[in-house]
C-alpha cells in the first residue's frame, strides 16, 4: 500500500527536506503535494485523496491551527490524520494541537528517525509489505 | 540571567545547526566578519524580544547545500532566504523552548534581507542590553544577536 502525503510549510526548504525524509524512510509514497499555508492545504485536500498532512502551524494567511479546525469540521477531512511539525513546542501548544485532532507533534529541530518514527505510529503500518524501512537509521 | 540567555542560545543554535543543517559550529570570542545574510524573528509572551542571525555568504551556501542536498551551481537566491529564515525560526523556537517550556510565545513571520538592507529595515540588533555569540564553522562565521525582556505580571 502506497501514501498519498500533503506537506504544509511556508518554507520550501522545510518542505523540501520533510519530503526527503519521508522518501529517504522508506513509505511507499505514492504522491506528495504541498502547500505553502493552510488555506492552500485545504484547496488541494478538496481535489485530492490524502492519506496523512504533515502540518507546520506557524504560517501566513491560514496557520496550522486553524486549517485543523477547518479539517476537524468537516466530516470528509476529519479521519485524514495530521502530524504538526513546529518550532511551537510548548507544552500548552501540544496538548492544543492534539485538543484539535492533531495526531502526532514533532518539535524542530528534528532528527530524521523522529519523523519516521512517528509516521509509523501515525499511519499506523506496521506489518510487512507496508512499510518498507530496513533499519532504524535514515540514510541522510 | 545574561550568561543564562547566551548559555541556551549557544545551545539551541547548536541543535539547529547539526539536526537541521549538518554544520558543526565552534563558538568564538571575537563577531567582527563581513556577514552577507540576515534573518530576524521577533517573539512576545513571558518576555518580548527578537532574535537576529547573521551569515557570512559560505555558511549560508554551507547551510543550503546540507539541507536541501544540492550542488553550489544548483542554488537559488530563494534557496539562501528560505535557509536564512528557517534558521532564525528554529533557532528562536528552540531557545525560547528551553528558556520555558511551561510558557507559551508568539513569534512573528521570520524575514531575510542581504546585510546591505538589512540595517535600513531595522533587522540588526544594535542594543546595549543585547546578547551576542559567535560561531564558526571551517573558517566561514555565524553571529546571533537577542534582545530578550521579561514581561512584568501587571
Amino acid at each position: 500500500m502506497s501514501f498519498n502525503v500533503l506537506i504544509v510549510d511556508d518554507s520550501n526548504a522545510m518542505r523540501s527536506v520533510i519530503r526527503k525524509v519521508i522518501q529517504l524512510s522508506g513509505f511507499r509514497m505514492d504522491n506528495c503535494y504541498e502547500a505553502g499555508n493552510g488555506k492552500q492545504a485545504l484547496e488541494v485536500l478538496s481535489g485530492e485523496w490524502i492519506d496523512v498532512i504533515l502540518s507546520d502551524i506557524h504560517m501566513p494567511e491560514m496557520d496550522g491551527f486553524e486549517m485543523l479546525k477547518a479539517i476537524h469540521q468537516n466530516e470528509v477531512y476529519r479521519n485524514i490524520p495530521v502530524i504538526i511539525i513546529s518550532t511551537e513546542g510548548s507544552l500548552d501548544r501540544v496538548n492544543e494541537a492534539h485538543a484539535l485532532g492533531a495526531k502526532g507533534f514533532i518539535k524542530k529541530p528534528f532528527l530524521p528517525e523522529e519523523l519516521k518514527r512517528i509516521l509509523h505510529e501515525v499511519i499506523g503500518v506496521g506489518d510487512e509489505g507496508e512499510y518498507q524501512a530496513d533499519t532504524d537509521e535514515c540514510d541522510f | 540571567m545574561r550568561e543564562s540567555i547566551r548559555q541556551t542560545l549557544t545551545s539551541a543554535t547548536f541543535e539547529v545547526f547539526e539536526k537541521m543543517f549538518f554544520v558543526f559550529l565552534e563558538p568564538v570570542e571575537d563577531g567582527q566578519h563581513q556577514y552577507e545574510h540576515v534573518s530576524h524573528i521577533g517573539f512576545d509572551g513571558k518576555a518580548k524580544g527578537a532574535l537576529c542571525v547573521m551569515m557570512s555568504r559560505g555558511m549560508t551556501e554551507m547551510m543550503a547545500q546540507n539541507m536541501l542536498g544540492c550542488e553550489s551551481s544548483e542554488m537559488t537566491g530563494q534557496m539562501i532566504e528560505d535557509c536564512s529564515k528557517e534558521a532564525a525560526n528554529m533557532v528562536c523556537g528552540n531557545f525560547l523552548r528551553k528558556m520555558s517550556e511551561q510558557d507559551v510565545f508568539n513569534l512573528s513571520l521570520p524575514k531575510y534581507a542581504p546585510m546591505n538592507v538589512a540595517e535600513n529595515l531595522g533587522m540588526l540588533l544594535t542594543g546595549s542590553d543585547d546578547e551576542a555569540v559567535f560561531f564558526d564553522s571551517e573558517g566561514e562565521r555565524l553571529q546571533l544577536r537577542i534582545s530578550w525582556q521579561e514581561m512584568g505580571n501587571g
